[in-house]
């Protein structure tokens, strides 16, 4: 764990560092907002690591940084899922041509948008019921239930 | 009926495989989950929009062999080079090195799969479609997008391009763009939370680092693309006002978010293939791969710098700071140096093989040098200023990312074939495509220096003519000649494969270190029955040859951990 926060958080470092930087020696506007809003989304993504840490029970102890998982923490990954992946199916194809023709709508305008309905509500159903089964039988094989 | 690898199913009840028609086949391939599938699809899918991207490149330099208009119009150039560059930058190459990671990544963490299947599938689906609607352009009324593959406003606004194709190259984009995204978070994901008992970061393969940084690349650097087009989008559909100073609006800002992408994403499309010449060349000095951690940590650095240096395309806007944005693009190259410094210092006194694979490796050292020092010329801002919009840049830009993907892109086909496909590709075709496409490229590229430095402006479909310039562009055109016709071998090569039965041992090439040829060639549904101790950065080079990694001798008979 300690190194993926530690990744993101070198990361968020690095980009908020050039920004100021690149401010004081330029002054220009929208490099700086680029350059910010790149050390702003990294830092969201550590911090999104720290709430799933703080998610699966472990509690901030010992020396300042270790609750950011720089000294410990759990060895085990974030999200540790059990062993059942899903069965091949046609939620994602459907999903995909439903967004496909959805996007088309912007050009073409609603009869496009109409036709992707029943793509996306059939795919949306169908990733929802595959999604449950497994959720139920991860539940039945007493396996620790996947965290969405 | 569960669909396996090959051509067979296994019927549940009655436990035998019996013989899969074309239609249970290609359900497979469409309901498919399973990462390698997915990654084999997305391959296949970007070599095709790679094949399609190279036939406008043939027909173009066909039109530039000679001065004056031969068989086109400039509009259908425009169309040409605009829809060259797309297909190639942002459905061929993104989405090949996707593939790859898509198919290895798991296999060299020890994992059963992405972490999330059915979203890695969708990734796939909407990469397909995306670039299928921006291929449809060319139905369109009015022709495809030509305003160029990074669509500059003003010009790719409505008054200047009012082609339905040009609304269609955005959505088109838009829906690979979120694609991206999705397949970034996978691998992302992947990495830090499905990697075997022991298979610690600094004992990741290479290219899955690669993998690593790219995806965590994309995840920052796509988001802007995203937001660019849709802005564009909406000057054109809803007349807004984002690029169009009459109104208040600024075309200077797209050029910044699109950069802010654009330039991130030649690391995006480079660094995986930098991850498969670390693969392939340890295995053909028959060494480890030199400086593993600086390896890892110019990937880092040229991550890192490839974020803070989008504005040295914009030198001439004179609406940047070029001190900072030259200064950084010539750091830039200081990583890069170290990997190529590393890979050659791991041929050093190895015992050398030379298979195809490898010919491919060290042909795209050699090329991408060529490439990189060109580039340090122009991260100079006053010969930046000569050489901007010229075939300076064309040469140096395809001497870059041809040589770093599509060249690597090769050498990796032939490396992992055997592993994915279960047989090898013949070696004599290899060769012939080897050296066919080195030939075809070097003429193809070195004469456009020339040409850029004689001032002749990219992106039109004539020229002024000059006893020099017209041989230059003769050569040129009998290069992307040869450079076409020497990607048949390859593919007579693969037709040929396929039609052999599989016949490879678990680590065909007698040396490979990655966990991937620790299982079955092509690997079993979930890649692993068992799986090695991992206790160095080499799993399967210890398990099968005993070695020993620093100071801990590897324990061959060690499988522990069970992902069936």
């Amino acid at each position: 764990m300690a190194e993926e926060i530690r990744f993101f958080i070198r990361t968020a470092t690095f980009a908020l560092l050039i920004a100021v930087v690149y401010w004081f020696h330029s002054y220009e506007l929208l490099g700086t907002i680029l350059l910010g809003g790149f050390g702003v989304a990294a830092t969201f993504v550590a911090a999104a690591f720290v709430h799933g840490l703080l998610a699966h029970g472990w509690r901030p102890s010992g020396r300042p940084l270790s609750w950011l998982g720089l000294s410990g923490g759990p060895r085990t990954p974030i999200g540790d899922e059990p062993t059942r992946y899903p069965a091949p199916g046609c939620a994602p194809l459907a999903c995909g041509a439903g967004l496909a023709l959805a996007v088309l709508g912007a050009v073409y305008g609603p009869p496009p948008i109409v036709i992707a309905i029943p793509f996306l509500a059939f795919g949306g159903w169908s990733w929802l019921r595959s999604a449950m089964a497994e959720y139920r039988a991860v539940e039945a094989d007493g396996g620790e239930v996947p965290q969405d | 009926m569960t669909a396996d690898q090959g051509s067979v199913v296994t019927h549940p009840a009655i436990g035998t495989a019996v013989a899969a028609g074309f239609g249970s086949r290609l359900t497979g391939w469409l309901t498919a989950t399973d990462h390698k599938r997915i990654g084999l699809m997305y391959i296949t899918a970007a070599f095709g929009f790679f094949l399609a991207g190279g036939l406008l490149a043939e027909a173009m330099r066909a039109e530039l062999a000679q001065p004056g208009l031969q068989f086109m119009s400039e509009a259908t150039y425009d169309e040409l080079f605009s829809m060259h560059g797309t297909l190639m930058m942002l459905l061929f190459a993104t989405p090949v090195a996707t593939g790859f990671g898509n198919y290895l990544v798991p296999l060299q963490i020890g994992a059963p799969d992405m972490v999330f299947p059915r979203l890695n599938a969708l990734s796939f689906w909407l990469f397909l479609f995306g670039g299928l609607i921006v291929m449809s352009g060319f139905l369109a009324i009015g022709g495809a997008g030509n305003a160029g593959w990074t669509a500059y406003p003003p010009l790719s606004e409505q008054r200047f391009s009012p082609s339905t194709g040009m609304d269609l190259w955005i959505v088109g984009l838009l829906l690979t763009g979120i694609g991206s995204i999705l397949a970034a978070i996978n691998i992302i994901a992947t990495v830090f939370t499905s990697r075997a008992p022991g298979m610690t970061m600094l004992r990741l393969p290479v290219f899955t680092w690669g993998m690593l940084t790219t995806a965590v690349m994309m995840l920052f650097a796509f988001p802007p693309l995203t937001a660019g087009l849709s802005m564009l989008l909406l000057d054109r559909r809803l007349d807004a006002a984002f690029f169009d100073p009459a109104r208040g609006g600024d075309p200077i800002l797209y050029q910044h978010v699109f950069w802010f992408f654009g330039h991130p994403e030649v690391y995006i499309i480079i660094l995986p293939f930098f991850g498969v010449l670390s693969e392939i060349i340890p295995v053909f000095s028959g060494k480890p791969i030199f400086g593993y951690k600086s390896m890892i940590i110019a990937f880092l650095a040229i991550a890192g710098f490839s974020m803070s240096v989008w504005a040295h395309h914009m030198f001439t806007t004179g609406a940047v700071d070029i001190l900072f944005f030259s200064a950084a693009s010539f750091i830039i190259a200081i990583p890069t140096g170290i990997k190529v410094f590393n890979w050659t210092a791991t041929m050093w006194r190895g015992h050398l093989r030379f298979p195809t694979p490898m010919l491919f490796a060290v042909g795209t050292i050699y090329l991408f040098v060529v490439g990189g020092i060109t580039g340090v010329l122009v991260a100079s801002a006053p010969l930046d200023f000569g050489f901007q919009d010229t075939y300076y840049v064309v040469a140096h830009m395809h001497n870059v990312m041809v040589t770093g993907t599509v060249t690597a892109m090769f050498g990796g086909f032939y490396f992992w074939a055997p592993k994915a496909l279960g047989r090898k590709l013949d070696e004599r075709l290899g060769k012939l495509h080897f050296w066919s496409w080195m030939v075809g490229f070097s003429l193809t590229f070195l004469p456009m220096y020339q040409l850029g430095v004689s001032g002749m402006p990219r992106r039109y479909a004539d020229y002024v003519s000059t006893s020099e310039r017209d041989m230059l562009n003769m050569v040129s055109t009998i290069g992307a000649l040869i450079l076409a016709i020497g990607v048949l071998p390859f593919l007579v090569a693969v037709v040929a494969a396929l039609r052999r039965p599989k016949d490879q041992p678990d680590d065909p090439w007698e040396g490979g270190n990655s966990l991937e040829w620790a299982t079955s060639s092509p690997p079993p549904e979930h890649d692993f029955v068992t799986i090695p101790r991992i206790r160095s950065e080499r799993p399967a080079w210890d398990l099968h040859y005993g070695g020993t990694s620093g100071t801990e001798r590897m324990d061959a008979a060690g499988t522990e951990a069970d992902h069936g």
